[in-house]
């Protein structure tokens, strides 16, 4: 089984010896001249000079919206830290304004007394 | 002319020493894409595009290697080009279909029939053609060089910019990659 597969293997190997060189289609010149005045007048978009093709591959587009998501994540636990850290921080702003004005010894209260 | 006078012409912008290398070259090119990207129709856009770089590279060659060596050189980078822009298609057109509202099935490619191969050996060579189309690019360019163009291992080496071991290597993996995919095939 194992024979008949390799001389199948091996036939199909085999089978492009003696191919033949195909001749070029007809009017190949009258066409590349045509193609090419297309393109000097603007009629036809020859390929971009800037190598957009590689930045679209999906390997780049891929790890740029992973690095956009990373991103976007740490701005939001960085916000939220800060948040964290205002609202701890609020009771502590009140005892400095009150001790500003005199009002954390309660000196109003005893003055009512 | 010779390939020199050829050469200096062609910096003149002669059109005539211009038509002299398309018909000189053109079934050299066509025959080298058509073995890389597998379609006729796709062969002659891949011919054509090679002519236009070489008119407007043409006083950047050196002179360093043969003038068939450079065109063959660009022809085997135009034709690879040719099937990585299939292929971003095909994943852009897949992904459409997930997220899009077209639901009409991808068009997938027939098997080649090379117009070059006899009738009594066009399936076999269409398995072949298909098993040619997975391998890696090297192992493509190299094996095809070879296979189709008659290329000696130096030759190879010259137009892919690489030592003839690697070359030699190339060929050794790419033989082995295609029996393997010819075994799971034949099954």
């Amino acid at each position: 089984m194992k024979k008949q597969a390799s001389t199948k293997t091996d036939e199909i190997f085999n089978s492009i010896e003696g191919i033949k060189r195909i001749p070029a289609p007809d009017f190949f010149y009258t066409r590349l001249k045509a193609k090419m005045l297309a393109r000097q007048t603007g009629g036809e978009t020859s390929p971009p000079a800037i190598p957009t093709r590689r930045i679209l591959r999906p390997a780049y587009v891929i790890a740029f919206l992973a690095a956009l998501i990373v991103f976007n994540l740490v701005s939001l636990i960085k916000q939220n830290n800060e948040e964290n850290v205002a609202v701890n921080a609020e009771p502590e702003n009140s005892q400095n304004i009150a001790s500003a004005y005199h009002m954390d010894d309660n000196l109003s209260y005893d003055l009512n007394q | 002319m010779n390939e020199f006078e050829l050469i200096q012409e062609l910096r003149n912008g002669n059109e005539q020493a211009f038509k002299t290398l398309v018909e000189t070259y053109q079934d050299m090119v066509f025959n080298t894409a058509i073995g890389i990207v597998q379609n006729v129709q796709d062969a002659e856009d891949v011919a054509q595009e090679v002519f236009i770089r070489v008119f407007r590279a043409i006083h950047s060659f050196k002179g360093e290697s043969k003038l068939s060596t450079w065109i063959y050189r660009i022809t085997t980078s135009c034709a690879l080009d040719l099937i990585r822009s299939r292929k971003s298609k095909k994943r852009f057109a897949f992904l459409q279909r997930l997220f899009g509202e077209n639901n009409e099935p991808i068009y997938e490619v027939p098997d080649f029939n090379h117009p070059g191969i006899a009738l009594d050996q066009k399936e076999n060579a269409a398995r072949l053609f298909k098993a040619i189309d997975q391998l890696p690019e090297n192992q493509k360019v190299a094996f095809t060089l070879h296979k189709l163009e008659d290329l000696s291992y130096q030759e190879i080496s010259d137009v892919m910019q690489t030592s003839v071991s690697a070359v030699e290597s190339l060929m050794h993996r790419a033989k082995q990659n295609l029996k393997k995919i010819l075994e799971k095939d034949i099954g």
